[in-house]
């Protein structure tokens, strides 16, 4: 039944012809051939596509057929199906020639032998089938930003902004979310850091992923209360299953901040055994080191880094389950540009006046870090249990443990040593979904399942007054249920969450709040001069959304409503102090509520061999939406707070209605052709709905294309690709001046290039690739990134970078 | 790095519960809650001691008014102190210590000094009477003469300037460049800025 099955059921898709000479006639495919879905990774249920190139003689043999891009995994069948092909060869001034086809095989998991012949299937990717706009970055482009932080890696998705922090490290912006409203999953689990901080980056290792797919907008109902703004899939390779060793190993360096980056990941597995049962493992890991930046005229001083990944993963392979055990660590440590200081609003104002950084002369590039910095560690154990139930039911538990350990380290008095603000937060975590049997009904068929969250986090601060303690216990339920028809699928989710956080304050901090009339005695008990504050939060979230094929293979319509809820984050109701990065007194609201997201999607994608394009359009409506903005005193005017640093103004908390709106797609035009083109951009309009205002942190309008050569292969040269690129980012002007510390930079065009060779070395392949960026080392400021208070960003920068899969 | 199985084992540990355990012990967390200000007459008049503090650092400060004699002249020596540390913590021989990256400034309409320029409607005259091992100055001594009769303010900041890329931040100049750019054009932050009312009868 199983090798029935494995028989690949999808399409070939037709090859765009890249011979030495088209204009006569390319070679045609005369019989086409299915390649079969690999028996290793069916439990993966992996999906993706594989280019061959096939070289055809005079007579229309086949005399080789190679992979050149793809999933490992399935190379070696779609070179089998590839030499199966019947071909006619190239006709050139009435004469056959030889000529090299390039032919496209995507695979996905087969389906069921009993229910085969009753299975409506439209998708051919994950992407594709997802009823919300879904990128999937490819291997190719993970590659691109190899080295980099994993908000520059999200960038290349239209909809995807990287907001610099202080350090070089930056954070995602989703269709003008920021991070608190999107979801990160690793493998499956939930990233759990500080990641309230403006300059504090999610501490996820691109390099560890196989694939990174964001979905853009709501899917609280699939994913839970943090994705109201969008969700970021961070999954690893498979694992290997075949008997031996395999990995990819690569290196790269940049001129700018002089990075080196070496990365190796190596797999091994048993194999199938006539005793026991196969054992795959991986060992991967990664080093990057950066000196300080630079802008165009100066070095960005004390914004060298050091960061080092490491993992290793265990999976056993049973007949009806497999154990994955796994074990990841992530450490940094980043110099905080020295350009960024604690300033009074007078300072901050004549300091953005200035051209440079006062102190601009003293600074050199070196791999040294000084004071401030952060370190920061992340660890993340999992054990995840795959389990076939019977009856087609399946089933997958995941349990995490993760330790995420923050020390922000200040200039201060050479008397003291330590960190001045540290951060552990302990995470346990467990999640299961139970998948139903496919069932095959006269109106279509349906597929699901149901799930259920369960997690428990400790916060545990010492530090300069900012943050208090906190356990939080919370969990939810969802059900999840897909009807694909003839031409539509119909896709239905409800989820309830709930999360009772425990507060633990001493009565310094409590005093402060007091004070301020921001928390009670009412609100908190005392004891033993500990203030313990409770909140209890519930949450519903629904989504109905419908996926039509209006052209099968060619045209989809993607349209979804949902609603989704977020809870309000400790630091929203409790923080207090000076910010460390902004001329501003920032205080929490306890009695902030739940956030309420109202929302509406559409996507339209177009796929042909020689077009791909996804246009999306979103409208968003948040009520008790929790806006960081000035906060008035009694008498309605601005109020300051007076601390022995200097008078702030105060900054606080509080809800507001807004709506988002927007746009954001991508075109690649002649996708595997002699010439082509890429292009994509995106933009978010955000409003406060009782004032009309703007609100403040949307990203700018922004556009991005690529010119692309593709010579034709030769025997030493795979594939050969290279072309210009140019990004346009416009001024963010829809922001009252009241609100914004700084105008908004102007806007800006910077100029790109990129070529990259993939070239056989043995039975393996070597990429080479050079980027360059930002090559007329324009000077310019990024509005949505918190250096643009102070400083220019980096300037000109080319990397080479070179990857070995074997 | 704790180790990661110490972590797991610590898991729903009791330091959630206890927040600040150690804070006001720990050396590392100590802030300055209070200045203050010392006039040491020098012709036989009264001294005179003002004080800005927010003992609770909860932004509800308590700051004395500071009255001088007419055509007085002081010794001024200002202090630092940790209140939420019981009992309280005295920070100025941290400053005094660390000399050679820290420089108090005086400035505000009520004073000329090498930190203002020239102000002639100043009350008093300040002028640095220490020095750091560089011998730059540092101005927790300082020597004051008042000159004027009036009501005015006094800004007393504290200048934090550790070295950046190696380099040394403050400079014999520093006060010149506050006179002439504001703290602006200086490197380094403030630990500390205050206002003082001062009245001269």
């Amino acid at each position: 039944m199983l090798l029935a099955a494995c028989l690949f059921s999808a399409a070939l898709f037709v090859s765009v012809a890249m011979a030495d000479d088209v204009q006569d006639g390319p070679a045609q495919v005369l019989q086409q051939a299915s390649p079969t879905y690999p028996e290793e990774v069916r439990a993966e249920a992996l999906i993706g596509d594989v280019l061959v190139m096939v070289q055809v003689d005079a007579t229309g043999a086949i005399t080789d057929a190679t992979a050149t891009v793809g999933p490992q995994p399935f190379r070696a069948a779609a070179e089998d199906a590839a030499r199966r092909l019947v071909l006619s060869p190239a006709i050139q001034d009435g004469v056959a020639v030889p000529s090299t086809l390039k032919v496209r095989f995507h695979f996905e998991p087969p389906l069921e032998d009993d229910v085969m012949q009753e299975i409506v299937v439209h998708a051919r990717s994950p992407d594709q089938e997802d009823s919300h706009a879904r990128t999937t970055l490819s291997t190719e482009a993970l590659e691109r930003t190899a080295g980099s932080d994993l908000a520059t890696t999200l960038s290349q998705v239209p909809g995807v902004v990287a907001a610099g922090g202080t350090t070089s490290q930056g954070k995602p912006i989703i269709r003008g979310q920021t991070e608190r409203r999107l979801l990160l999953l690793t493998d499956g689990v939930r990233h759990e850091g500080q990641k309230w901080g403006p300059d504090h980056a999610p501490e996820i290792d691109p390099f560890s992923a196989g694939e990174i797919s964001v979905i853009r907008g709501a899917a609280g109902a699939r994913y839970g209360p943090d994705a109201i703004g969008g969700v970021v899939l961070v999954n690893p390779p498979p694992m290997r299953r075949t008997r031996g060793i395999g990995g990819k190993a690569m290196v790269l360096g940049a001129t700018n901040s002089r990075q080196l980056y070496g990365a190796l990941r190596l797999d091994g597995a048993t194999g199938e055994r006539e005793r026991g049962v196969p054992w795959s493992v991986r060992v991967e890991g990664n080093h990057a080191t950066r000196s300080d930046a630079q802008s165009p005229t100066y070095v960005l001083g004390n914004t060298a880094s050091h960061t080092t990944n490491g993992g290793m993963t265990l999976e056993r392979q049973g007949t009806s389950t497999t154990l994955r055990l796994s074990y990841h660590l992530h450490q940094m440590d980043a110099g905080v540009f020295y350009g960024i200081r604690i300033s009074t609003p007078e300072e901050f104002e004549a300091q953005l006046a200035a051209p440079r950084p006062v102190t601009a002369d003293l600074w050199t590039a070196d791999r040294a870090i000084d004071r401030p910095f952060q370190a920061v560690t992340h660890q993340i154990a999992t054990a995840r249990l795959n389990a076939d139930l019977g009856g087609g039911w399946s089933m997958q538990a995941i349990y995490a443990f993760q330790h995420n350990h923050r020390q922000e380290f200040d200039q201060v008095r050479s008397a003291l040593d330590g960190p001045q603000y540290d951060f552990v937060l302990r995470t346990h975590s467990a999640d299961v979904f139970i998948e139903q049997p496919k069932l095959g009904l006269a109106v279509g068929t349906f597929t699901g399942g149901f799930g259920l969250q369960g997690r428990f986090i400790e916060n545990v601060y010492t530090g300069w007054s900012l943050l208090p303690n906190y356990r939080s216990t919370g969990g939810g339920l969802f059900a999840v249920e897909r009807l694909a028809m003839d031409r539509t699928d119909i896709e239905v989710g409800v989820r309830v969450d709930g999360l009772d956080r425990q507060v633990y304050m001493d009565d310094d901090d409590f005093g402060r709040h007091d004070s301020r009339g921001t928390l009670s005695t009412d609100d908190c008990t005392i004891s033993a001069d500990i203030a313990q504050c409770p909140t209890q939060y519930l949450g519903a979230s629904a989504s109905i959304a419908g996926l039509l094929h209006i052209v099968p293979e060619h045209v989809d319509l993607k349209a979804d409503i949902s609603t989704s809820s977020r809870f309000p984050d400790a630091d929203e109701l409790y923080l207090i102090g000076a910010a460390p990065s902004l001329p501003v007194f920032a205080l929490g609201d306890p009695s902030l509520g739940v956030e309420h997201t109202w929302g509406n999607a559409l996507a339209l994608g177009l796929r042909w061999d020689w077009m791909n394009a996804e246009l999306a359009g979103f409208w968003n409506r948040t009520s008790n939406f929790i806006y960081f903005a000035p906060d008035a005193g009694n008498d309605g005017q601005p109020a300051y707070e007076v601390t022995v640093e200097g008078s702030w103004p105060r900054y606080a908390y509080r809800p507001i209605d807004a709506v988002f709106m927007g746009t954001d797609g991508n075109i690649d035009v002649g996708p595997d052709a002699l010439v082509g083109v890429q292009l994509s951009g995106s933009l978010v309009r955000a409003q406060d709905t009782a004032t009309g205002d703007g609100l403040v942190g949307i990203p700018a309008d922004r556009a991005m294309a690529q010119l692309w050569f593709r010579p034709p292969a030769r025997a030493w040269v795979e594939q050969l690709a290279f072309g210009p690129s140019v990004q346009a980012i416009a001024q963010q002007s829809r922001t009252p001046a009241s609100l914004e510390f700084a105008p908004a930079p102007e806007g800006v065009v910077l100029l790109g290039a990129s070529a990259q060779i993939e070239v056989p070395a043995g039975p393996h392949h070597v990429r080479v690739a050079v980027e360059g960026h930002n090559l007329l080392n324009t000077e310019w400021r990024d509005y949505s990134s918190l250096t643009r208070f102070y400083a220019n960003e980096p300037g000109r920068d080319v990397r080479v970078r070179a990857t070995y899969d074997f | 790095m704790r180790p990661f199985w110490l972590a797991l084992a610590l898991a729903g540990c009791a330091d959630t519960t206890k927040p600040g355990a150690g804070d006001d012990d720990d050396h590392d967390h100590e802030v300055i809650t209070s200045v203050v200000l010392d006039f040491i007459a020098q012709d036989g008049g009264d001294d005179v001691q003002a004080t800005w503090s927010d003992p609770e650092n909860d932004g509800s400060p308590t700051i004395d008014d500071i009255t001088l004699a007419s055509g007085g002249a002081y010794v001024l020596s200002v202090s630092f102190l940790n209140e939420l540390h019981e009992p309280a913590e005295d920070l100025t021989a941290e400053v005094e210590e660390d000399g050679v990256v820290h420089q108090l400034f005086f400035t505000g309409d009520a004073v000329q000094g090498p930190a203002t320029g020239d102000n002639p409607s100043a009350l008093m005259t300040q002028a640095y009477g220490d020095a750091d091992d560089n011998g730059l100055p540092l101005g927790l001594d300082n020597d004051v003469a008042v000159v004027a009769s009036g009501n005015a303010t006094l800004t007393v900041t504290l200048r934090h300037m550790p070295p950046e890329a190696g380099t040394a931040v403050k400079t014999e100049d520093a006060a010149a460049t506050v006179a002439s750019s504001g703290f602006a054009g200086l490197g380094g932050d403030s630990d500390a800025q205050v206002d003082f009312a001062v009245t001269v009868p």
